[in-house]
């Protein structure tokens, strides 16, 4: 497994959402920053868990962290990803949380995660992270098979429509040009092949609701 | 699912892939709020493409109890956090940056000028200075020059102040003298003299006047 980078694949696709949740949330709607949330919540959660030991402190680190991303929200200018800036916030957020419980007594250097670690030091050698169980590791396997299955067997058109954009991360309009139709049309195929994927992984995920990832 | 509810799911879809704008955009993220499904729909949609991006799933969907004690924390601090935001935008009106600082490209050109000025009010004082006790040193040079009398006594010292006078000397003009000389003019006078010096023809006049 490799470490947790912001630049990862797993980042977002240019062209996404968050840079207009965020103009939104900024505006003063909550419910725009509550879908940024959404989406990286257990991203933060994984991330900070890698720097605490303590799992019931993951929780309240991460809240902290959405809590001063709302405040600083003015701070972002989108010269870099949503989540790149999200991941700084969450790394000091940590490292706060950490050098405030070494001076607590009460609390055992067991806890604790050394806060002069580099991050992506930190946790490269940290690995596997400890919120990692066989169960949820194989669940994750599962998923991505299934995922995978759908796939294969969805309808051309649907497939390629899913696989222009999520893969090769194009835009509407470049996928309409290149299948030869209207971008409605591309909405209405993507937004097929997700639900057609969706049915088959909701009871998957559902299941492993409630269990430390 | 009924067309209207097959719209509103569409919209998630195209708002993860940012894709919504205006109306829409607006209204999907009103449907996401009221709707649970649409949450869920917002979370799956994104797990989809990680996986189909990366080709594994690091992470689990998100957690409505997270979600909604954040949700209370937030609007329990949104007295701080709007007092802050006028604050903020408060700042910007004042628009800081409009307003010169003392280190600002303006500030050092006056700060230059002035500079300059003190340096040439401190130029001309002295020159003042210098002209002054350069005339002074004529003044002197007048007072220590030997008497008319006493120039005329020797050829030498006549001489000597013909060159003088030659070599662009101020000539004192004494008004009494001068009439003096109108009313002698057989003693006094340039003609008397070859060469046309003015200080000496006074000397002329002294040394007739003995």
């Amino acid at each position: 497994m490799t470490p947790e980078r912001p630049d990862d694949a797993r980042a977002s696709l240019p062209g996404d959402s968050d840079l207009l949740l965020v103009e939104r949330a900024r505006a003063g709607d909550q419910r725009a920053f509550e879908l940024l949330v959404i989406k990286y919540q257990r991203r933060v959660e994984r991330l900070v868990g890698r720097m605490v030991r303590d799992v019931d402190l993951v929780p309240d680190i991460a809240q902290e962290t959405f809590i001063r991303a709302y405040r600083a929200l003015h701070q972002f200018r989108g010269d870099a990803q949503f989540y790149t800036w999200l991941y700084r916030i969450a790394v000091n957020t940590a490292k706060k949380f950490l050098l405030e419980l070494k001076h607590d007594p009460t609390v055992s250097e067991s806890a604790l995660a050394s806060k002069d670690e580099d991050d992506e030091t930190f946790i490269a050698r940290n690995e596997p992270s400890t919120d990692e169980t066989p169960e949820s590791t194989l669940a994750a396997k599962e998923i991505t098979q299934v995922i995978d299955e759908v796939l294969a067997q969805l309808p051309d058109d649907l497939r390629q429509a899913i696989t222009l954009r999520e893969m090769e991360g194009l835009s509407y309009e470049d996928i309409a040009e290149l299948m030869a139709c209207p971008i409605g049309t591309v909405r209405s195929r993507i937004f097929r092949a997700r639900e057609a994927i969706s049915l088959r992984v909701r009871p998957m995920l559902e299941r492993q609701m409630g269990k430390r990832w | 699912m009924s067309d209207a509810s097959h719209v509103k799911e569409e919209w998630v879809s195209a708002l993860v892939d940012g894709e919504l704008r205006d109306e829409e955009f607006a209204r999907a993220i009103v449907y996401i709020e009221d709707s649970r499904v649409a949450r869920e729909a917002w979370d799956t949609y994104h797990l989809v493409g990680e996986v189909l991006r990366s080709g594994k799933l690091e992470t689990l969907g998100h957690d409505e109890i997270f979600i909604e004690r954040l949700r209370r924390e937030l609007t329990s601090n949104a007295h701080d956090t709007v007092a802050f935001e006028q604050d903020r935008k408060r700042l910007e009106r004042v628009n800081l940056s409009a307003v010169p600082a003392a280190n600002d490209s303006w500030w050092r050109r006056v700060a230059g000028l002035a500079s300059v000025a003190f340096v040439g009010i401190l130029v001309w004082q002295a020159a003042q200075w210098l002209g002054q006790g350069n005339s002074a040193g004529n003044t002197s040079t007048l007072a220590q020059a030997p008497a008319p009398a006493q120039a005329s006594a020797s050829s030498a010292s006549s001489a000597s102040l013909e060159a003088t006078d030659s070599g662009g000397a101020v000539m004192l003009r004494d008004p009494q003298l001068d009439a003096l000389l109108a009313a002698h003019r057989q003693h006094g006078g340039v003609t008397a003299l070859q060469v046309p010096a003015g200080f000496l023809r006074n000397a002329t006049f002294n040394e007739a006047s003995r």
